[in-house]
């Protein structure tokens, strides 16, 4: 690691720091982000970054509808989450900046290293914009620090728009103590594909932010990585999706893209093939349903991945998977919606149509990892549900999981993960494809190539022996015996842990990527002296046991989420029209104990802080104790 | 002439049939896997032993062992099957790990090809006596008659339909004096592809001996030509043989007649009236024969025989690129070749003047 | 069986079996009296004998409607899904298992209707099966309504008036899609035709498309009648390398000499006309094959875990 020993300005050590890196649309703002973010992560620092993405592929320059970047928050523990506000900001102009403004993602304090040129342009326009800009944002307490960001670049490159990123960069390397020898390793990694004219330029551009910070900025933020901590890796949640799919043996994806769900399928792209694994990218999304579930049906273990409008139109092929007790993994990474809704942003709004998206009754399972590390390990106990169950799987990640890079222990790779094969002994003559067990519904699977086990699997009501039937005894037990299976699980499942004391005034319930959030806004409350605690379920269909225990030892209990309710107030909203979140309405309706909720549809991550606010606000309101 | 290098080349034409084989190699190995773990498990009364196939998502979030428990009981085999099923898996899993070598041959200076070839398969049949004893215990019907000797190798003679659609590609290396091929018809039956690649001097036409109605024969000079052979869905067989020796394809896939599936792109260059190792002059010569008997039955009869009887082209060894014809089309082609043949065979003299 | 992915085990239990035709039946077929479904699935079952295709290694894959009973009428695998969706769950079968033999049937409302982008990109895939598109210009099962097939005027329950538009012309369709390397047409009613165009079909590498022409008595009994009644109004496509069923030639004696290699005339004899043509329009079988483009080998285990390993390395800190 570097060590600066003379003339050095004073170091602030802090236990975690929030950044941000905002530009106008392709000026390389997130990969300055990703390239920080992997090299505090390299060193050992927790971290989460989010990107910031806008709704354009080209948005007009300039505008605070083009501002582009990401957050990166980094810390001395792990990081769970994306925090509150931005301590320090780097603003490639005053637009995109005034865009996070509004938003309130700065803090209050915030530094902020901002491109000077615009203040001094030739462009009258763009000055008296500059100055508005400055206005309006003059009520905070922003701490600027001009700097000649294009002027820099422009000493090392004809083409600022490819470089100011990386003279960012070297500016954030020397303000937070990054290890030097790292950035370039990782700056040749992310223009692996590129010249090495183009990977000597870019290291020289960061060399240059390095030296001119050294030479100007007055402060500089020390966040120390912990002494020592288990191997770890760095990867977002698509990622580690695609990872996990082949740690659990999936040897098919087919998929049609979607936003976000698409980058599963590019990097399963990239590597899939040196496992034997294939990436069918079908022709639309009920194709890839279809291929998933024909290839599952052959014998093979099969995935498919999508969000939000592709689950809508998979609707019917899962109604039959479900029918015809087909094992079938469903990744849905949840974007903003109903309709096309905000495909870039995260909700929590499928959780419903995940459960109930069927016509009839069709159980499935639905689980939903928390962190990119579960992404990937969440896969291996899908796969294994859903072959073990003959059911439907669903897994629901949302975008802030997929886009969000964050390092995690290294998995500890098993082969017992993948290497069991449906069972290929010959069916003998009184054997039934659906012969299920009375007391577990479960039957054992046909596949073809099996000698005896020749039917006719059919999405019609059947009985025993895959025969269509309408016969009223006949569907009342096929049903019974598809809908015990989720109960055998259940009895598998252990209750959520408590984070906090099992006692208290208020216990906030959530699931998802949510987590972080929640757990890191329930301690500071129970810092601030609030009984607060905090679960967080993991799985959704079936739930896991003694939630109505554990909601006894609060005197409130509020589900926190991404989705949308009426907010009690106002005008028409009455505690009878309420229309409640998603996990809060299934809680209620499982439990009968009058859970609340607090839901938001910002298309962005809950922040910690807002979370907090709501707790003390509910706990100045309520009946304390 | 004759590299490692060439022999990987050549199976890389036949990659598909050889990666099938390994697949279904790979895939037997960890049904078995699966099934011998499970009596680990059952033998060692660990309450956890499982739970790892669950993954650690579901750590504190299931009673991973109670799920399996309920939902996937292990299939126990009693301990003498176990021991079997242990002996198949050691067995299926060495093979597995030989990975190409499985599929290559050397046939020494002088050495029996037709006794190379079924060393070779059975010793690839070790992988469907293992799959064989697996079944059997797994069904508690192993039988040390039927099933005792089965890891040892299974001849190619014992070999089931199943199992011959599923063989490997051979690829056999073999001096071009030992090139006694009659023998390897036994070898030849459902997607059985055996490739010579042959060494030192070579009779002109020793494959000529294998064509019939179902079998692909081919010889030619260049490792691609043999994607054919490849591709055909059936048995084959294939020799890379050197210039100067006839170049021809026998698809039995292009046609019901035999003028559509014969294509011959060159006759032997030189009278054949050296031995070669074991094959004689004369040997020889009844090959090149049996060649112009199936060129001259292959000729359409609505073709008027052409007249002028002509030279053979003229085909220098030193020039290999422009001295090969390319095959001309098949309802054509193999009447002239016969004429040629025919020309070529009345130009030669002193048969049998070898040895 | 060339690329079989199935376990060696599975080969362990091999022996010799002969299939006669009771190996094949399912259920009894309860299609109406005078359906042309009953000649299919008895030219189908012929095929199968013929074939000696193990039962088990057949998967008859369908989608909702009259011919999509298909399936339960014969004794092999067979999956009857949901409306318009045989094709992806076809290539979802074949992409995985390419030593299977498949086959899916559908109707005209399942093929050219609700299902036709799946039509479309199947074709373009072409993979190794059989398509049968069983057409009988209705929707029969739901009780006659319109389909993209039926005669423009032609009445139904949910056009009284008669169709409002031309029939969509299924061979035009697939002969216009890139990849497209076997395209036929037949009738229920010409068997040995049927028999000869479905063997062909299965003996074609790459996806044979076949189109039915199949009567509906309740619903449709007029549109094929003529064509059924006077030979001389179908006209069969003949050549060597086409579909060869002499036993027709004395009763069929309309017709056109076409070279199946040949694109363009295949395509203007597809055209819509008078007459009904039979037989094969179109045969290309060096298309390349979806499966066998993306044909990949399994690893065991351990490669699988060698292989996730490298790839952790690339993400470790």
């Amino acid at each position: 690691m570097t060590t600066r020993t003379t003339a050095s300005p004073r170091l602030e050590t802090l236990p975690e720091h929030t950044v941000e890196v905002v530009s106008d649309s392709g000026e390389g703002a997130q990969k300055c982000g990703q390239i920080f973010g992997s090299v505090s992560a390299k060193m050992g620092n927790g971290c989460w970054t989010v990107e910031i993405i806008p709704a354009e592929i080209q948005p007009p320059a300039r505008t605070p509808g083009s501002a582009s970047g990401v957050r990166i928050r980094i810390g001395s523990e792990p990081i769970t989450n994306w925090g509150d506000e931005a301590r320090l900001v780097v603003a490639l102009n005053e637009q995109v900046l005034l865009a996070r403004h509004r938003m309130d993602a700065l803090a209050e304090d915030a530094v902020i290293l901002i491109e000077d040129m615009w203040a001094t342009h030739s462009d009258e326009s763009i000055r008296a914009a500059w100055d508005a800009a400055m206005k309006e944002m003059s009520g905070r307490a922003y701490r600027f620090v001009r700097v000649p960001i294009e002027q820099q670049t422009l000493t090392l490159t004809d083409n600022p728009r490819h470089g100011k990123n990386m003279f960012i960069l070297g500016l954030l390397a020397w303000i937070y103590d990054r290890d030097l020898a790292r950035v370039r390793k990782q700056i040749a990694h992310e223009f692996r594909k590129k010249s090495a004219e183009v990977i000597e330029r870019n290291v020289a551009l960061m060399e240059l932010g390095v030296s001119w910070a050294e030479a100007n900025v007055p402060f500089r933020f020390a966040v120390p990585p912990p002494d020592e901590q288990p191997e770890m890796v760095v990867m977002n949640g698509n990622q580690a999706i695609a990872l996990g799919a082949i740690a659990a043996g999936l040897e098919l994806c087919a998929m049609y893209p979607i936003t976000p769900a698409t980058s599963v399928s590019h990097y399963l792209g990239e590597i899939f093939d040196s496992v034997g694994g294939i990436v069918h990218q079908a022709e639309d999304e009920i194709a890839a349903a279809g291929v998933a579930i024909g290839a599952s049906y052959a014998g093979k273990v099969a995935f498919t991945v999508t969000s939000g409008p592709g689950l809508a139109l998979k609707t019917e092929f899962i109604g039959l998977a479900v029918m015809a007790e087909i094992p079938l993994v469903i990744v849905d990474v949840q974007r903003g919606g109903p309709s096309t809704g905000m495909p870039t942003k995260v909700e929590q709004a499928d959780l419903l149509a995940a459960l109930y998206g069927q016509p009839g009754d069709a159980p499935k399972v639905v689980l939903a990892p928390s962190t990119m590390e579960e992404c990937f390990h969440c896969m291996i106990t899908a796969r294994r549900i859903a072959e073990a169950l003959r059911c439907v799987v669903v897994v629901l990640t949302d975008a802030n999981l997929a886009t969000g890079v964050t390092p995690f222990p290294r998995p500890a790779l098993d082969a017992r993960w993948h290497s069991r094969q449906p069972d290929q002994r010959p069916v003998t003559e009184t054997e039934r494809p659906y012969a299920w067990d009375e007391r577990l519904g479960l039957s054992r699977r046909f596949i073809p190539g099996q000698r005896g086990g020749m039917h006719t699997l059919t999405g019609l009501a059947h009985d025993e022996a895959s025969h269509v039937t309408y016969a009223a005894d006949v569907n009342q037990r096929a049903s019974t015996m598809r809908s015990r299976k989720l109960a055998v699980l259940q009895s598998t499942l252990l209750a959520p842990p408590i984070v906090g004391p099992a006692e208290g005034d208020l216990l906030l319930v959530g699931w998802g990527s949510t987590k972080g959030a929640i757990e890191e806004a329930a301690a500071r409350a129970r810092h601030e002296g609030l009984a607060v605690s905090s679960t967080h379920l993991s799985f959704l269909s079936p739930m896991q046991p003694g939630l109505k225990e554990i909601f006894k030892g609060f005197n409130q209990v509020m589900t926190v989420e991404l989705n949308y309710s009426d907010r009690p107030g106002d005008p028409f909203i009455t505690e009878e029209n309420r229309r409640r979140g998603q996990l809060s309405l299934l809680l209620r309706a499982q439990t009968l104990v009058d859970i609340d909720c607090w839901t938001r549809v910002p298309g962005q991550p809950l922040r910690p802080g807002q979370i907090l606010e709501e707790v003390r606000e509910r706990l100045a309101k309520g009946d304390a104790r | 002439m004759q590299s490692d290098g060439e022999t990987t080349e050549i199976l890389r034409v036949f990659e598909r049939q050889a990666t099938a084989f390994r697949s279904a190699l790979s895939l037997a190995v960890e049904d078995v896997r699966a099934t011998i773990r499970d009596q680990e498990v059952a033998a060692s009364h660990m309450p956890d032993a499982r739970a790892a196939e669950l993954g650690s998502f579901a750590a504190g979030r299931m009673q991973a062992e109670r799920f399996l428990e309920l939902t996937s009981p292990a299939i126990t085999i009693d301990s003498d099957a176990e021991a079997h099923m242990q002996a198949a898996f050691d067995t299926l899993s060495k093979l597995s790990a030989r990975g190409e070598t499985l599929f290559r041959v050397r046939v020494p200076t002088g050495g029996d090809l037709r006794d190379a070839v079924a060393t070779a398969y059975k010793e690839i049949g070790r992988a469907f006596g293992a799959a064989r004893v697996v079944a059997a215990a797994k069904q508690h019907a192993f039988d040390e008659s039927e099933h005792g000797t089965l890891l040892d190798g299974l001849p190619y003679r014992r070999w089931n339909d199943a199992e011959r659609s599923i063989a490997p590609p051979l690829v056999v290396g073999v001096d071009g004096g030992d090139l006694f091929v009659s023998a390897l018809a036994e070898f030849l039956d459902g997607n059985t592809k055996i490739i010579l690649h042959v060494r030192g001097d070579c009779p002109p036409a020793p494959l000529v001996r294998l064509v019939n109605s179902s079998t692909y024969v081919v010889q030619r000079r260049r490792i691609k030509r043999l994607g054919g052979l490849a591709r055909f869905d059936g048995p084959g067989i294939g020799a890379l043989v050197p210039q100067y020796a006839a170049h021809f394809v026998h698809d039995p896939a292009a046609g019901p007649t035999l003028a559509e599936r014969l294509q011959i792109a060159q006759f032997p260059v030189d009278e054949p009236r050296m031995r070669i190792g074991g094959y004689s002059s004369r040997q020889q010569v009844q090959d090149v024969e049996q060649l112009m008997a199936l060129a001259t039955r292959a000729r359409p009869p609505e073709t008027p025989p052409p007249a002028p009887v002509e030279e053979p082209p003229p085909v220098e060894t030193s020039t290999p690129a422009a001295a090969v014809p390319q095959a001309t089309p098949a309802a054509t082609a193999p009447a002239a070749d016969a004429d040629q043949l025919a020309a070529w065979l009345i130009a030669q003299t002193g048969l049998g003047n070898g040895a | 069986m060339s690329d079989a992915v199935c376990s060696l085990l599975s080969c362990a239990m091999d022996e010799e079996r002969v299939f006669g035709l009771s190996e094949y039946e399912g259920a009894p077929a309860r299609w109406c009296a005078g359906c042309g479904d009953h000649s299919i699935l008895a030219a189908a079952q012929r095929l199968l004998v013929e074939e000696q295709l193990a039962p088990e290694h057949t998967v008859f894959v369908s989608g909702i409607g009259c011919s999509s009973r298909f399936p339960h009428y014969l004794k092999t695998y067979g999956f009857h899904g949901i409306h318009g969706r045989a094709l992806p769950v076809a290539t979802g079968i074949k992409l995985s298992r390419p030593e299977l033999d498949v086959f899916v049937v559908m109707g005209d409302g399942d093929c050219c209707s609700i299902g036709a982008g799946h039509w479309v990109h199947g074709i373009r895939y072409n993979m190794n099966m059989v398509v049968l598109l069983m057409d009988n210009n209705i929707y029969g099962l739901t009780k006659n309504q319109t389909s993209p097939t039926t005669p423009e005027g032609y009445a139904s329950n949910t056009q009284p008036q008669g169709s409002y538009l031309a029939p969509l012309n299924p061979l035009s369709v697939t002969l216009g899609v890139t990849n497209a390397s076997f395209v036929a047409q037949t009738a229920d009613w010409v068997p040995a035709h049927l028999f000869a165009t479905l063997k062909a079909a299965y003996r074609h590498k790459g996806l044979a498309f076949v189109r039915i022409l199949q009567r509906c008595p309740i619903w449709t009994p007029d549109i094929f009648r003529q064509a059924v009644i006077d030979p001389e109004r179908t006209q069969v496509l003949h050549h060597p390398a086409g579909i060869e069923a002499p036993e027709i030639d004395e009763i069929y004696t309309n017709r056109i000499e076409h070279d199946p290699s040949d694109l363009d005339a295949a395509r203007t004899f597809a055209r819509t006309s008078e007459n009904v043509r039979i037989g094969l329009f179109y045969r290309d079988a060096s298309r390349p094959r979806y499966e066998e483009t993306r044909h990949l080998p399994v690893f065991t285990a351990e490669q699988r875990m060698e292989a996730l390993n490298a790839e952790l390395d690339r993400h470790a800190v």
